[in-house]
């Protein structure tokens, strides 16, 4: 089974380590202040049995095991959370692109999904995962125990750059897969059209999920430091490609990026959902530190 | 075929194959925004597109260019059709006195003739030439235009300068004629001339009279090109003899002759000792030493006696400087023996004075009535009837007086008239015979009575039964003398009677000459043909006047008639072109004269016959100088073609007058033969470019380097 450190390098797990105790705050006083659970007292869910030891309340003994068994077992619930969250990982083929940084768009996402599923399994919530490219390509839905994080884990792995992206269709398609309602983590480049996109995001909120979006950049697509002749092969379609001088047009591509991602930007704002800008040359503790601060209202 | 225009074509291939070379060493990038370069493409693909096209087309045109700089293009316009092809060319030579002047490397006019020699020699073979000569523009080189450029060229050398004033009008305005008549459709008027100020003069009338002309000339149906080609250096020291006059209207045999000579320097140095020398017939008779200050005129008087009748010649001199042709002036006198007076008398009568003419002979011939030993009266008078008035009695006559004559016959009056038309000089006095209705209808109609008669003034009867002719300063040359009473008082003349005159003033060929108290005419002179006419109002007589009592009527009427007998004869002092007419006895008709011109060339001419007498004419007097007529006895009559002196100022007009000049002329301005070879290249083949071509490279490189500055600022401000 996989676990957190086939995807993280151990200074950046240290480095998690050290977001624990400001994850904590965030969690419980962000996070789970607003996510109030439904439900009160224990936990209802079976996870599993073990031996009494003493010191167990006798009220916990599972009586028919005994009888079955003549030994003392003692049942464990799974606990039940305040929050649900659902890891949303784009897995297109624009989330391949690797630029100076050395590492994909892709992979940059999966680290923060893996920091964030630790994170949050820490807080003793639970966790889902969905990776998706025109379609959702896989769904692990939200659990709290060990185990379930290293399937995570084993899925985030798993998952490599796919085909084209149709994030609107395939979030309206993940909406009712999701039952109960919790805290959307969309990681993604969001290349695509921003009105649909928001119009599906939105859709997250009409179904009362909390959304937060980890806008997966990487530093060539923010500066486009290009001077040479150059053929831009799409990643998403493998036949096409464009032959420009990127130098004559470099003010205009900024120009068009600023504004998408000033749409993009507002549109958040609109409904409420937390965008976060990454861009994959940055350190990854950095960018989760600045997404728990802003969640912190300190940014 | 041009190399270099071949290797600049080919270089156009540089820049395409730089950007191609680029363009094929890409980088090949997967990409994941690509929806963010279709956007971008999408807005600024046309934009991109002609930046792009327009940089590729200014780094293309930079071989281009500067390959086409050295291959020295030519502009060609539709002279082009022309090119190498015959031309017509009129060369508008300037003879003109002024430019003899000798500067530093030899005459202006040597230089003008030689430029107008190679340009001529230069003519493609087949081409037409003419040459006005701008001193004589009346008068090509050729009646038409010649093919032969090498005899034009030869005879063109042979030709001197020191042919009086450059007329610049008259000349433009004889080329337009002149060269509708040539036969190339490429035409070139080449005007060679120092442009003096005098002849070239920027004032607004003559400038506007210019351009009018050159106007006409761009109107023509095929214009021709005009060039001022302009030669020669300007004078700074130019002396000249500006005018002779002379004490005496008409001289005779051993009369002292005083001559007048006015020398002007036109030079910017002073003379301390102008060495002034005075001859006759070529003999020096005298010289003086003058100052003469820079820009000063100085007043030189001589004086001489000749002792033979006959044609003599007097000329003041000095060697001042190198422009010979002002440093003269010369003067034809003719020195008589006797004048002969043919006098009609309209009222003859056999008692002392009583006759009409009586005291008229008395006055004109004094030493005969006195019986003075020793000494000879200069006039010659010779009575005759109205009726005995023929040719034949005019014969040798220089002035013919009518005294109270009532009228002519037809006959009469014909010959009267040719008498007058060929130089005769008419003196008419008034009386109580007139027939005026004759005067008025015949003798004015043929030109010989200066102004219609009125009635008859008569103050007889009055108070004050005269009037006094007024004294004034007068400036005809008959009676200046009496500006000073000294000479004689015309104010002592009592009149009583006259013929009154109806003036006419819009006939500028008669001039009242002397006027009564009352405002009449006393007397009235009218020029008409060669000869001149004088009417005296009242009598010649004491019928009407007292004019015959007074002291002044000797001077009176000795002055009007050498007046007169002096324009009887042809002048013999001409201006350029002027005719030379020498007239003979009628018995001479038929036969020859032979003329000497100023270079010694020998001309004959025939004797005609004409109204009674002799008749010898000779009109190639373009050459200012000394011309001897010798006459079938062997008689010699001098002529001298003086020209004006206003010439002598050698001033030009500055290069920017030049300029400004040839501007509004519409024409080009050359300054040596290799600029009109220049330009003559330049309206046959068009003109280099290769200058501008240049610019225009700098400017496309300035142009390129800031559009390529432009962009990158715009990649980097991005």
């Amino acid at each position: 089974m996989a676990s957190i450190n086939d995807i993280l390098q151990p200074e950046e797990l240290q480095s998690i380590v050290n977001l624990q105790l400001m994850a904590k705050q965030t969690v419980e006083g962000a996070i789970t202040g607003q996510h109030r659970s439904p439900h009160k007292g224990f936990s209802v869910e079976f996870a599993q049995h073990r031996e009494y030891v003493q010191g167990d309340e006798i009220r916990r003994v599972d009586w028919k095991v005994f009888a079955k068994t003549d030994r003392y077992y003692v049942r464990e619930y799974e606990e039940e959370t305040n929050l649900r969250a659902m890891l949303l990982l784009d897995a297109s083929g624009s989330m391949g692109y690797k630029g100076e940084s050395g590492i994909t768009k892709l992979q940059y996402a999966i680290k923060l999904s893996a920091c964030l599923a630790h994170i949050i399994m820490k807080q003793s919530d639970s966790i889902g995962l969905m990776t998706f490219d025109t379609k959702i390509r896989s769904h692990i839905p939200p659990r709290s125990s060990t185990r379930h994080l290293r399937i995570l884990y084993e899925e985030m792995l798993k998952t490599r750059p796919g085909d084209e992206t149709d994030i609107s269709r395939v979030f309206h398609d993940i909406v009712p897969r999701i039952d109960k309602r919790g805290m959307i983590f969309i990681l993604s480049d969001c290349f695509t059209d921003v009105k649909s996109l928001l119009a599906s995001v939105a859709h997250f909120r009409h179904a009362s999920h909390e959304v937060v979006i980890f806008h997966v950049m990487d530093r060539d697509e923010v500066e486009f430091p290009f001077d040479a002749w150059t053929r831009f092969e799409n990643l998403e379609r493998a036949a096409e490609f464009r032959m420009v001088d990127p130098a004559s047009f470099r003010a205009a591509y900024l120009d068009n990026f600023a504004k998408f991602t000033e749409a993009l930007k507002l549109g958040c704002q609109r409904h409420r959902i937390d965008l976060v800008p990454m861009c994959t040359h940055e350190p990854l503790t950095d960018s989760l530190a600045r997404f728990l601060r802003m969640r912190q209202g300190v940014v | 075929m041009n190399l270099a225009l071949v290797g600049g074509v080919a270089a156009v291939a540089i820049p395409i194959l730089i950007h191609l070379i680029s363009k094929s060493r890409h980088r090949e990038l997967k990409w994941g925004a690509m929806h963010l370069i279709e956007i971008t493409l999408k807005s600024q693909q046309r934009r991109l597109r002609f930046e792009n096209w327009l940089l590729m087309l200014l780094r293309c045109s930079i071989p281009v260019l500067l390959a086409l700089c050295m291959a020295r293009p030519i502009l060609k316009g539709s002279t082009v059709l022309w090119a190498d092809k015959k031309a017509s060319l009129l060369v508008l030579l300037d003879n003109s006195y002024s430019m003899d002047f000798q500067a530093a490397g030899g005459a202006n006019f040597d230089k003008a003739r030689d430029g107008a020699v190679k340009i001529i020699e230069e003519l493609k073979r087949g081409s037409d030439v003419n040459v006005i000569l701008m001193s004589d523009p009346d008068l090509p080189l050729y009646d038409v235009p010649v093919f032969n450029t090498e005899a034009v060229a030869g005879e063109i050398s042979e030709i001197s300068a020191g042919f009086g004033q450059a007329k610049v009008s008259t000349a433009l305005e004889k080329g337009a004629e002149y060269l509708i008549s040539m036969n190339h459709p490429q035409r070139e008027i080449v005007i060679v001339s120092d442009f003096q100020r005098t002849s070239w003069p920027t004032e607004e009338g003559e400038a506007a009279l210019r351009t009018r002309v050159c106007k006409q000339l761009k109107g023509l149906k095929v214009p021709p090109n005009l060039t001022l080609f302009h030669v020669g250096a300007e004078g700074r020291e130019n002396v000249c003899v500006e005018t002779l006059s002379f004490s005496r209207l008409l001289l005779g045999v051993n009369q002292k002759l005083s001559v007048q000579a006015s020398l002007r320097n036109y030079g910017e140095r002073n003379h301390d000792s102008l060495r002034v020398i005075f001859r006759a017939d070529g003999k020096e008779i005298d010289q003086q030493i003058i100052p003469l200050e820079a820009g000063g005129r100085r007043q030189v008087r001589f004086s001489h006696q000749f002792d033979a009748p006959g044609s003599h010649v007097v000329e003041v001199f000095t060697e001042a400087d190198t422009l010979k042709a002002d440093n003269i002036y010369r003067a034809s006198i003719p020195v008589w023996d006797k004048v002969p007076i043919l006098i009609v008398n309209g009222d003859p009568n056999d008692e002392p004075l009583k006759g009409e003419t009586d005291f008229l002979e008395i006055a004109l011939q004094p030493f005969r009535a006195g019986g003075a030993r020793g000494m000879e009266d200069l006039l010659e008078t010779r009575v005759v009837k109205a009726t005995e008035f023929s040719t034949k009695s005019i014969g040798e006559a220089r002035v013919v007086l009518m005294a109270n004559v009532a009228y002519l016959k037809l006959g009469q009056l014909d010959d009267l008239q040719t008498y007058v038309k060929d130089g005769g000089g008419l003196l008419i006095f008034g009386g109580d015979k007139i027939d005026l209705k004759w005067y008025n209808e015949q003798l004015l109609p043929y030109g010989l009575l200066p102004t219609r008669l009125g009635k008859l003034v008569d103050k007889q009867n009055d108070p004050e039964p005269f009037t006094r002719v007024v004294v004034q300063r007068f400036d005809h040359p008959a009676l200046e003398i009496f500006s000073n009473p000294r000479n004689g008082d015309l104010a002592s003349i009592e009149i009583n009677k006259w013929h009154k005159t109806i003036e006419d003033p819009d006939n500028d060929l008669v001039r009242s000459v002397a006027r009564f108290e009352t405002g009449d005419t006393f007397l009235t002179e009218k020029k008409w043909g060669n000869g001149r006419i004088v009417f005296c109002a009242t009598t010649c007589d004491d019928a009407w006047t007292t004019l015959p009592m007074r002291e002044v009527f000797v001077p009176f009427v000795q002055r009007l008639c050498t007046y007169l007998a002096s324009s009887v004869m042809p002048p013999r002092n001409l201006g350029v072109r002027q005719k030379a007419v020498a007239h003979f006895p009628l018995a001479a008709a038929d036969g020859e004269v032979v003329v000497f011109d100023p270079r010694g060339e020998e001309h004959t001419r025939p004797i005609e016959p004409r109204a009674g007498r002799g008749v010898a004419t000779f009109d190639e007097t373009a050459a200012p100088g000394l011309y001897k007529m010798t006459g079938p006895e062997g008689e010699a009559i001098h002529f001298v073609v003086n020209t004006e002196r206003t010439e002598s100022d050698l001033k030009q007009l500055t290069a920017e007058e030049r300029l400004e000049m040839a501007d509004s002329m519409g024409a080009d301005l050359v300054a040596d033969l290799e600029e009109y070879r220049k330009l003559d290249r330049s309206r046959r083949f068009g003109q280099e470019i290769w200058k501008p071509l240049f610019a225009l490279v700098f400017a496309i490189l300035f142009f390129e380097l800031w559009l390529e500055r432009r962009m990158a600022r715009q990649r980097i401000s991005g």
